[in-house]
Parts: structure tokens; sequence; C-alpha cells
């Protein structure tokens, strides 16, 4: 009964995932309104047929701006993962096989670095980087790799000692094959699991520096942008704000979902484990 | 217990060591003139080359790398964090005035998060795969995947604009005790409720794991009634990871507070940071992310300890 739900869940977020991202990737081929193109005598117009989520200040349409801004969110949370996930998987697997004093050093960095929150790193590096999306992927990514150095760190650790890589070093593998063949390949569930998990935060913090300001810059739309333009007429017009949200939390949601399926998938042991 | 307390404080200073070598780092590593980079490009050109050769003085630049470092390491340890550039304030003073805010933010959102996540949890654990615990569970994963500012704005425009209940600007301290307070209740379930979410969804779980486990049989089996093996065994062992995920995520909401005190406008250190880049301040941003760290680090220690207390085997490690 429980797997049951829990498979139905996991179906639903994958399913929710899926359609959000297509709806960003291919609706601006479908839904043919320019994001940009302003029409000042429809501003603050609430939703009807023509706008089916109504229109922003400058009477742009909100539909094709959801859907452009999520294009750009959701590409700035997947290629900040892929940042993270690179580093992170190198470091881990060094730190973890290695051991000693790259260890030491390597998972103290992690440790002291992880009891900032992701966002707040994420702010620091972007106020030193400067703005723009190149910056914004690199400061969400770099913020990323502590969690990835651990995860993969201590993965590294449980299989160094198993019985078939204790074998393959006794039938004479060296290390990078070891690594490659048996460690690598071991440690990819868990990393795939991390991602999803990671992928579905990098759109919170996306969104939340946009919402500062301090992400993606206007025209370009973004989720969290646009959410901080409708605040300003909250009270007047609150679409403006609750759209872009909702798709938000949708995706946050279908991702999450989505992530747990996957674990339980991989891992049956972990079968009704929370991540924090 | 002297021990225990001690290797956590001496682990906590390393810390905090730590964690200013690598704000420090980060400003040194990082490419480009942190000097040039705080500078908006537009007056860049046209600032005088002796007002830049100061700034760089007053951060000691043009010393060697490793004396900037030890310079930095001294002031910080003295509590001196430099001059605001834009108000020439001590950082310092800047930080105590607007810690309260941010204090009290953090504490509420904690609050909201133990009161309604760690009772919803139970509920749905004692009545697991009810309508009631789809309901509670369909509630914390949106709590968790919502954006926090943007529960913010949908609380102010139901509760404070629509329902009137709360006031829609905070007025700051001076208003009284008891009006602080109700300011600072919609900030509070904003920050709060994804805490709450996580805290509902562990608790759910972590009791219904301890409730299999061997010493509630026993419990049973010699006779206790379900309250007593509920409320005495099973939740003071249940409760353990939770105490963890509090600590873990008082950290989040101290972070969390940058953007809900943009939302409600709480002059607090989350808006003071955003504001710092804004103006390209230097120093109040360094210094405001250092006080930052510091708090994460202080809480982590209280919750290592308070672990302790809970679970007394953890003690003599």
């Amino acid at each position: 009964m429980k797997a049951l739900v829990l498979r139905r869940t996991a179906l639903l977020g994958s399913l929710l995932t899926l359609v959000l991202v297509a709806a960003s990737l291919l609706g601006p081929y479908m839904y043919r309104r320019d994001p940009l193109a302003q029409n000042l005598e429809r501003s603050l117009e609430p939703p009807s047929l023509q706008y089916p989520m109504g229109t922003d200040l400058h009477g742009r349409d909100l539909l094709s701006r959801i859907l452009a801004g999520g294009r750009v969110s959701l590409t700035v949370a997947f290629v900040a993962f892929l940042v993270s996930a690179l580093p992170g998987m190198i470091l881990g697997l060094t730190a973890g096989y290695l051991g000693g004093a790259v260890d030491l050093v390597l998972s103290r960095t992690t440790d002291i670095l992880m009891t900032l929150p992701t966002l707040l790193l994420a702010i620091a590096i972007v106020a030193v980087l400067g703005p723009g999306i190149p910056n914004l992927v690199l400061a969400i990514g770099i913020a990323g790799i502590p969690r990835f150095v651990r995860l993969i760190r201590a993965e590294v650790i449980r299989l160094r000692d198993l019985d078939f890589v204790v074998a393959a070093r006794a039938l004479g593998a060296t290390d990078l094959q070891i690594i490659r063949r048996h460690i690598i390949r071991n440690t990819l569930a868990s990393a795939i699991v991390m991602g999803s998990f990671l992928i579905a935060s990098n759109i919170l913090t996306e969104a939340t520096l946009s919402f500062l300001g301090i992400g993606v810059a206007p025209p370009t739309p973004s989720w969290g942008s646009m959410i901080a333009e409708g605040q300003k007429f909250l009270y007047r017009v609150p679409w403006v704000s609750l759209f872009p949200g909702l798709f938000i939390a949708a995706v946050v949601l279908g991702v999450n979902l989505a992530g747990d399926g996957l674990r339980d998938a991989f891992d049956p042991r972990l079968r009704g484990a929370r991540h924090s | 217990m002297a021990r225990f307390l001690l290797v956590h404080f001496l682990g906590g200073v390393a810390t905090v060591w730590g964690l200013i070598t690598v704000l420090f780092l980060l400003f040194q590593v990082l490419p480009g003139d942190p000097v040039m980079a705080m500078i908006d490009p537009a007056t860049a050109s046209t600032m005088p080359e002796s007002v830049l050769q100061e700034r760089r003085r007053e951060f000691g630049l043009h010393l060697p790398r490793w004396q900037q470092y030890l310079t930095y390491l001294t002031r910080v340890a003295q509590g001196d964090l430099g001059r605001s550039w834009e108000t020439r304030e001590p950082v310092a003073r800047i930080i105590g005035r607007r810690l309260p805010h941010t204090i009290a933010l953090a504490t509420g959102g904690m609050l909201v998060a133990i009161l309604l996540g760690i009772p919803t949890g139970l509920i749905a654990a004692a009545y697991r795969n009810s309508p009631l615990d789809y309901a509670i569970t369909l509630f914390s994963v949106v709590w968790i995947a919502s954006p926090n500012f943007w529960l913010a704005l949908l609380i102010l425009y139901a509760f404070a604009y629509r329902l009137g209940w709360f006031p829609i600007v905070s007025t700051g301290l001076e208003a009284g005790f008891l009006s602080m307070l109700r300011q600072l209740v919609l900030p509070s379930v904003a920050i709060g409720l994804r805490t709450a979410g996580l805290l509902a969804r562990l608790t759910r779980s972590s009791m219904l794991e301890v409730l299999g486990d061997d010493f509630v049989r026993t419990a049973r089996a010699k006779g206790l009634g379900t309250r007593a093996v509920l409320w005495k065994h099973a939740l003071r062992n249940a409760l353990i990871p939770v105490v963890t995920l509090v600590g873990v995520n008082l950290g989040y909401l101290l972070g969390g507070a940058a953007v809900i005190e943009i939302v409600f406008a709480r002059e607090g250190l989350g808006w003071l940071i955003i504001q710092a880049i804004r103006l390209r301040d230097y120093p109040t941003f360094q210094g405001a992310m250092l006080m930052f760290a510091l708090g994460i680090v202080l809480v982590n220690l209280v919750v290592d300890l308070l672990y302790g207390l809970i679970d007394p085997r953890i003690r003599h490690v």
C-alpha cells in the first residue's frame, strides 16, 4: 500500500516536472506571443481569453513571459547543477579515495562552507562576481559544490573497502581503473538523486536572487524578477505575482517528488526516509 | 560534560576562524580589484586615482596578501569591522542596531515551524494513511516547494490587506512591545512555513520508525499503556533527528531573513546585506556576512549541546 502511494506520487512528480519543462522549452514556439512586446493601453489587465494570465505594467502578456521566464530559470538551475556536479564529483572522489591529509583539508573546508546556507553563499559570490546570467549560474553552482563533495566522499569511503573493489585491486587493477569502472559507476545513483534535489533548490535560489534584484536582470523575464515586478501593485492586481510563484512551486514540488521516487528506486533501503 | 562542552566550543572557534578565512579568500581569489568591483562602473572613470588609492589603503590592499590576512584577522578579533563606505559609521555599530530585528524574526520563524510542524507531524503519524495524514503531507510538501518571499506576498495580501488583521508595513522598535509582536507574526509565518513542512515530514517518518523499534515493543509487553509508550518512550527518541533538523534550519531561517526582511520592510541584517550589495558598500557587506556566519556557528553549538541533553549517549563520545 505504502509503496504504491509512493510510486504514484513519484510518477505524478515526474509528470508535473515534464509538463512544466516541456511548456517552458516548447511553449514559446506554440504560444507565439512576444514576451517583450509592450502594449501600454492594456496595462495590468486581469486574466481574460485574450490574456490567459493577464498583463503586466507594460501591457506585456504574462503567460508568454512566464513561459520565457521558465526557460531562463530552469536553464540557470540545470547548468548551475552541472557546475556543482563536475568539481564536486572530482573533489569528492579525491577526498574519499586518497584519504589522509588531502581528505582532511577538503572535508574541513566543506564543513566550514556548509555552515553557511546555500542562499547566503550564493549571495556572497554574486556580490563579488557582479551581475549577469553567467555569473549567476557560476554563483549558484559554486555554492552547491560542498554538498556534492560531502555526498560523493561518503559514498566513496563506503565503496572503497567493499569486497568487489578489493577483488579488483587483487586482480591488478590500477587506481584509475578502479575509480573509473567501479567507484564512479556506483556513486552515480546517489549523485543523480542529489542532483534532482539540488536542481529544485537551485530553482528557488535563482528565484530568490532575481527577486532581490541581484540575479536575472530585466527586461529578460525570470520567475523571481516577475514576482518582484508584481510586488509593486500587489494590492491592486495580485495575479502578476501569483502566477509566476505558482509555476515555481509546481516545478519544485514536481522535481522533489520525482527525486523521492528516484531515491526509492535506486535504493529500496531508504524507502520512506526523508531528505532535509 | 565539561570535556563535551570544551570540545564543541573549540570546534566552534575553529569553524569561525575557517569562515573568516573563507570570506577573506573569497574576495582575494575571485578575479578583479575589489575596490573597482565595488565602485559603480559609471563613476569609476571619473573617480580620482587618489580616492581609489585611499580605499585600497583602507583595506590594506597595498600590502602583501599574508599581511592583509593577518591584519584582517586581528581587526576582526578585536571587533573592528571597519567603517561603512556609505555612511562612514562603524560597521559593528550598524550591525548592533540591525541584529535584534533579525534575531526576533528568526526566533519567530522557528517558533512557527516548531509549533506547527511537530504537532502536525505527530498527528500524521498517529493517523497514518488517513485523509488527515494525506492533507498534512500535502500542505507540508507545498510549503517546502514554495519560495518563501512568494508565500510572504500571499500572506501579506490575504491577512494584512484583505482581512486587515495585521499591519502592512513595520514601524520599527519604537512602537512598543505589543505592536512589535503583532508586526512579527506575518513575517514569522512566511519564513517558518517551509521549515514547518520539513519538520512535519521528518517528525512523521521518525515517529513511525521508532514505533517499530524493539524498545517500544518491550514497553508495550511490560504492560505500559499506549499513552505512556507514545509520549515517554517513542516521542523522546523520535525527536532526536528532529532537533538536528531544527538546528540545521535555524541557519536556513537566518539566510531566508534576507528576503523576508525586504518584503516586510524590516530593517534587519538581511536587508543590510542586500542594501550593501546594491550600494557597493564593501565593508558593511563583509561585516554583515561575517555576523551571519557567527550566528549560525553559535546556533549549531547550542544545538549540539541540546542534542547532548536529549540523548545522553552522545555526551560521552
